[in-house]
C-alpha cells in the first residue's frame, strides 16, 4: 500500500508540475498585463506603467519570472494580487473555504439525489415512469451549467422570490443575526447555487448507479434474498445497492474537477465569493498570481479527486492494489 | 411592432422618472439602509492609488478634498466650485496662488484635527513617483508646491496660469492624515493596511469590506459638516450584469447604475422602481486607424481624408442610434459630450447622404463590382472592423454599419474581440477600425489626451494617431484661453476641424440610466459623480423595510 501510495503522490506532483508550468506560460502570453490601462485612462502614462511593470519584476525574461515564481511557491509565498491589493495567500484562505461549502453541499446533495434517483430508475425498469426520468436526467446532463444556473435565478429567485438572487449572505441583516439566523441565512443563499451544481451531479451520478443497479439486481444474492421471503425494499436498497456502490467510489473521486469547473461558471452567476469568481475576476485583470494561485487550488483539486478514487478503489478492491 | 411600442412608453416613463429625480429630495427624516449593486470592488481605497470607478466612489465619500465641482460643472477658474474642506480660499493679485482655509471642525476619522500639514502632505505623496498616483503627473504639470502658513492655512503655488488650474488641484488631490502615514514608506503606502482600513475625514466612514461580499459605511461620527440622513450604505458586488438586474429587480438592492434601455424600460414599469436618466459623459465612435498597423506608413484605405468622409456620409447615424437605443441614445457630435461646458450642437456634421457618398468613392476610383462591392485595381474596399465581446451596444452598431456599409459598396468583416485582446490591440495599433468609446470628464482639455498629435506618440490615447497641427493649435488655444468665451470659441474651432476631417464616426452618447428604488429620495443627482449626493439621500420613514432597522456592525 505504501509503495502504490508513493506512485500515486509522485504522478500527482508531476501532473501539478505541468499545470502550474504550462498555466505560467499562457498566463504570460496571453494579451494584457497587469497594470494594462483602460483604452480611455489617460492617467494611467506608459511612465507608470512602465514603473509599476519594473516595481513587480515583469520586464524581467519569462524564464527568471519563472524560477523566481517557483522560489516564492516552494517557500508558500503566493505573491501579491494586484487586483485585490492584498497576499494572494490571504485571498485563498477567504475564497477556498467558500467554495468548498459549496462543492461539499452540492456533492452530498447530487450523489444522494444521484443514488436514489438511480436505484429508483432501476428497480422501476421499462416503466414510463423510468423512461421519463431518464430521458429527463439526459437532457439536465447536456445543458450546459450557466444555462441551469441562469433558469434558477430567473425564477425560484428572481420571479417568485423563494431564494436570494445572489451572494453568500443577506448584506444589510447577516451581522445582526443569532448564530442559528447566520446559518440559516446562509443556507437560503446556498440552496441555488448547490442545487445547480448538484443537478447536474445527481443527473450524472443517476445515469451511472441506475446501469450498475441493473447489473446488480439479476444477481444471485438478490435473487436469494428474495427467495428468503426478503421484501423488495431490503433486496434492493441491503443487497443491491450496498454491491452496486463500488463504481461509484470512483466516479465521486472524478466528479471533484467537474464540480470545480462547474463552480466557475455557477459561483459567477450566483455571485458566489469563492475561487471560481475569483478566478473569472482575475483572468479578465490579468492578475497573474491570483490566476495562478486558482489554477493550482484547481489542478490539486483534480489530482486529489483521482488519488482519492484510486486509493478508495483500492481499498476496496485489494487487486487493484497488486496491479498498481 | 408592438414591442417598439412599449419601449416608447417606457420611454416616456423615463423622462417622467428623470423629471421626479430632479425634484427629489430629503424630508430631513435620518435613517435608513441603502444598498447599491455593483459589478466590481474597489483595488484599494487608498486615494493616491484608486484606480477604478468603485475605488473612486467609497474613497470620495471616505475623504473630502478641499473644494469640489458645484452643479454647473465649470472646470475654468473656480466659478461654481463649492467649499468642503476649506471654508473658503483667497487668490494672489497675480492669481498664480491660492490661499484654502480649513474649516477648523474638521476632523480626521481617529479624532485628530485635519490640518494644514495634512494637505501639504497629501501634495508630497501624489506628486511622489515612487507612490505611483494616477493624478500625480497632472498635479506636478500645474502646482509647484505646497506651503503652509499656520495649521489651518495651505498656499497652494501654480507653476502658471492654465484656466483649469484649479480644478485640476482640487479633483486630482486628496489631504491625507500626515499623522499616520508620514512613519510609512512611501512604497509601502499602496499596500499597507491603511489602504483597506481607511481613516477619511469625509462624511462616511468605512465599517466592513469583504472583497467580493460587500463593503459598508457609516456616518462617521467626527465629521464637522451635516450628518448624512441614511445610517448604512452598503454596497455588494456581482460581477455578471444580469445577476445585478435580478437583484435589483428583486428588491435585493436600492441603486443599480447603468442599466440597458431593456433593462430600464422593464424597471420603468415597475411601482416600486423608478429610472434615472443622467447626462451621458460618454462618447462612442467607429475610429480608424489612420497608419498602416503599427507602422508610420498612411493606411491605404484611412489614410485618405476624402474616403473618411464618404464612409461617415454612407451611415445614416440616426437612424443607427434610434436602433439599437430608441429614443434614449443621442448622436455624437465629435471628440466631447453634450454635459461638458464647451459643448457645441452647432458643429456642421457630414450629412447622410449616400449618393454624394457614392460619387465620392467613384472619384478616388473605387468602383462597384458585379458583387456590389467596389473594387480598385483588382481590390475590394474592404476593412476589418474589431469590436469589444464585452459591450452589446457596440456589437449591434458593428453589426448595423456592416450592412448600411454594404449599400454602399463596402465590405466590413467583424471581427469579435474580449476585452483584453481587444486593448492590446488597440494599444498596439494593430487594427484597422474600431469600435471605440471614451469616458470624458467635464474638463473638456481631455480631448488633448486622446485626439492631438502629442496624444498620438509616446503611448498616448489617441489610438488611430489622427494629427492636424491647426486642430492641436486649436485645442492648446482652449486650453490656455483664461475666459470661458474665447475657450468656447476655441473648441468650437478645434471641433469643427475634426469633425470635418473624420478620423473617427462620431456615433452616439450613450443613455446613463440609473435605477433606484422609489422608496429613496434622491435629491439631485451630479451626471459626472452621482455618489456625492448620498450623504444627502434619506429613506421616507413609511417605506422602510426591516433591513433599514438593522444596525451597523462595529468597526
Amino acid at each position: 500500500m505504501r509503495r502504490f501510495l508513493l506512485a500515486r503522490g509522485a504522478q500527482a506532483l508531476a501532473v501539478i508540475a505541468l499545470v502550474a508550468t504550462l498555466a505560467f506560460t499562457l498566463v504570460h502570453l496571453a494579451p494584457g498585463d497587469p497594470f494594462a490601462a483602460s483604452l480611455d485612462d489617460p492617467t494611467n502614462t506608459a511612465a507608470l506603467h512602465a514603473q509599476q511593470m519594473h516595481r513587480w519584476g515583469y520586464d524581467q525574461p519569462l524564464p527568471v519570472q519563472y524560477l523566481k515564481w517557483l522560489g516564492n511557491l516552494a517557500r508558500g509565498e503566493f505573491g501579491w494580487s494586484h487586483s485585490r491589493n492584498r497576499r494572494v495567500a490571504d485571498v485563498l484562505l477567504e475564497t477556498v473555504p467558500r467554495t468548498f461549502l459549496l462543492m461539499g453541499a452540492a456533492l452530498v446533495a447530487g450523489v444522494l439525489a444521484g443514488l436514489a434517483l438511480g436505484t429508483w430508475q432501476a428497480a422501476r425498469r421499462g416503466t414510463p415512469a423510468e423512461r421519463a426520468s431518464g430521458t429527463l436526467a439526459t437532457a439536465v446532463l447536456s445543458v450546459p451549467e450557466f444555462l441551469v444556473a441562469l433558469a434558477a435565478l430567473a425564477l425560484p429567485a428572481a420571479r417568485w422570490h423563494w431564494f436570494p438572487v445572489s451572494g453568500i449572505a443577506d448584506p444589510a441583516m447577516h451581522d445582526s443575526m443569532s448564530a442559528i439566523g447566520r446559518a440559516w441565512d446562509v443556507t437560503r443563499h446556498l440552496v441555488l447555487p448547490a442545487g445547480t451544481l448538484a443537478l447536474l451531479t445527481a443527473a450524472g451520478v443517476s445515469r451511472y448507479h441506475r446501469s450498475a443497479m441493473l447489473a446488480m439486481l439479476p444477481e444471485e444474492f438478490v435473487r436469494t434474498a428474495r427467495a428468503k421471503g426478503a421484501g423488495e425494499y431490503t433486496a434492493v436498497v441491503r443487497h443491491a445497492l450496498r454491491n452496486a456502490l463500488g463504481p461509484l467510489i470512483t466516479i465521486v473521486g472524478l466528479l471533484l474537477p467537474t464540480l470545480f469547473g462547474g463552480a466557475v461558471f455557477v459561483e459567477t452567476i450566483f455571485s458566489w465569493p469563492g475561487v471560481g469568481r475569483m478566478m473569472v475576476e482575475a483572468v479578465g485583470g490579468n492578475d497573474y498570481p491570483l490566476v495562478l494561485a486558482g489554477v493550482l487550488v484547481g489542478s490539486v483539486l483534480v489530482v486529489l479527486g483521482s488519488a482519492l478514487a484510486d486509493v478508495l478503489s483500492a481499498l476496496a478492491d485489494p487487486r487493484l492494489r497488486i496491479e498498481a | 411592432m408592438r414591442f417598439h411600442s412599449v419601449r416608447r412608453g417606457a420611454c416616456v416613463m423615463l423622462g417622467a422618472a428623470a423629471l421626479l429625480a430632479g425634484c427629489g429630495g430629503g424630508d430631513g427624516s435620518g435613517g435608513g439602509t441603502v444598498i447599491i449593486g455593483t459589478g466590481q470592488d474597489p483595488k484599494t481605497l487608498f486615494p493616491p492609488a484608486s484606480d477604478n470607478i468603485q475605488a473612486r466612489v467609497v474613497t470620495e465619500l471616505i475623504f473630502e478634498r478641499l473644494a469640489d465641482r458645484g452643479g454647473s460643472l465649470n472646470t475654468l477658474g473656480d466659478a461654481g466650485f463649492v467649499p468642503r474642506l476649506a471654508q473658503r480660499w483667497d487668490w494672489s493679485a497675480d492669481s498664480l496662488r491660492v490661499t484654502f482655509h480649513i474649516d477648523p471642525r474638521a476632523r480626521w476619522q481617529d479624532g485628530r484635527a485635519v490640518s494644514a500639514e495634512d494637505v501639504r502632505f497629501g501634495f508630497a505623496v501624489f506628486t511622489d513617483t515612487i507612490v505611483g498616483a494616477r493624478t500625480g503627473a497632472d498635479l506636478r504639470a500645474v502646482v509647484d508646491s505646497i506651503s503652509v502658513g499656520d495649521s489651518l492655512t495651505c498656499t497652494v503655488w501654480f507653476r502658471q496660469r492654465s484656466p483649469e488650474r484649479f480644478d485640476v488641484l482640487v479633483t486630482s488631490l486628496t489631504p491625507l492624515p500626515a499623522h499616520l502615514l508620514r512613519a510609512v514608506r512611501r512604497d509601502s503606502l499602496a499596500l499597507s493596511g491603511f489602504a483597506r482600513n481607511p481613516v477619511g475625514n469625509g462624511p462616511f466612514k468605512l465599517v466592513n469590506w469583504e472583497q467580493q461580499v460587500r463593503l459598508e459605511l457609516a456616518p462617521s461620527p467626527s465629521y464637522a459638516g451635516a450628518r448624512p440622513a441614511l445610517d448604512r450604505v452598503i454596497w455588494t458586488f456581482a460581477p455578471d450584469a444580469s445577476t445585478l438586474v435580478k437583484q435589483f429587480m428583486a428588491g435585493e438592492s436600492d441603486f443599480l447604475e447603468n442599466l440597458s434601455v431593456d433593462d430600464a424600460a422593464a424597471a420603468a414599469r415597475q411601482p416600486n422602481l423608478r429610472v434615472i436618466r443622467l447626462g451621458s459623459f460618454g462618447y462612442n465612435f467607429l475610429q480608424f486607424n489612420l497608419r498602416d498597423g503599427a507602422s508610420d506608413r498612411p493606411h491605404p484605405l484611412f489614410g485618405s481624408r476624402t474616403l473618411r468622409r464618404a464612409l461617415t456620409m454612407a451611415l445614416d447615424r440616426q437612424l443607427l442610434v434610434r436602433s439599437v437605443f430608441d429614443s434614449l441614445g443621442r448622436v455624437g457630435l465629435g471628440p466631447f459630450v453634450r454635459a461638458q461646458w464647451s459643448a457645441d450642437t452647432t458643429i456642421a456634421q457630414i450629412a447622410f447622404d449616400r449618393q454624394q457618398a457614392a460619387r465620392l468613392l467613384d472619384s478616388l476610383g473605387w468602383h462597384t463590382g458585379a458583387d456590389g462591392i467596389r473594387t480598385r485595381d483588382g481590390q475590394p474596399l474592404a476593412f476589418t472592423l474589431i469590436v469589444p465581446t464585452s459591450s452589446n451596444p457596440r456589437q449591434s452598431f458593428a453589426v448595423l454599419i456592416q450592412e448600411q456599409l454594404r449599400i454602399a459598396g463596402v465590405k466590413v468583416d467583424i471581427e469579435r474581440l474580449d476585452g483584453n485582446t481587444l486593448v492590446d490591440r488597440i494599444q498596439k495599433h494593430a487594427f484597422e477600425a474600431a469600435m471605440g468609446g471614451l469616458a470624458a470628464t467635464p474638463a473638456p482639455s481631455g480631448v488633448k489626451q486622446t485626439w492631438t498629435g502629442a496624444a498620438a506618440r509616446d503611448g498616448g490615447l489617441n489610438y488611430g494617431r489622427y494629427e492636424n497641427a491647426a486642430f492641436d493649435a486649436q485645442v492648446d488655444s482652449a486650453i490656455s484661453a483664461g475666459a470661458q468665451a474665447s475657450a468656447k470659441s476655441h473648441y468650437r474651432a478645434a471641433y469643427q476641424i475634426i469633425v470635418d476631417d473624420a478620423p473617427a464616426i462620431w456615433l452616439y452618447e450613450p443613455p446613463t440610466l440609473d435605477g433606484a428604488s422609489a422608496r429613496l429620495q434622491l435629491g439631485t443627482l451630479r451626471p459626472d459623480a452621482w455618489w456625492m449626493g448620498i450623504p444627502s439621500w434619506s429613506i421616507a420613514p413609511g417605506k422602510r423595510l426591516p433591513r433599514d432597522a438593522a444596525p451597523a456592525k462595529t468597526p
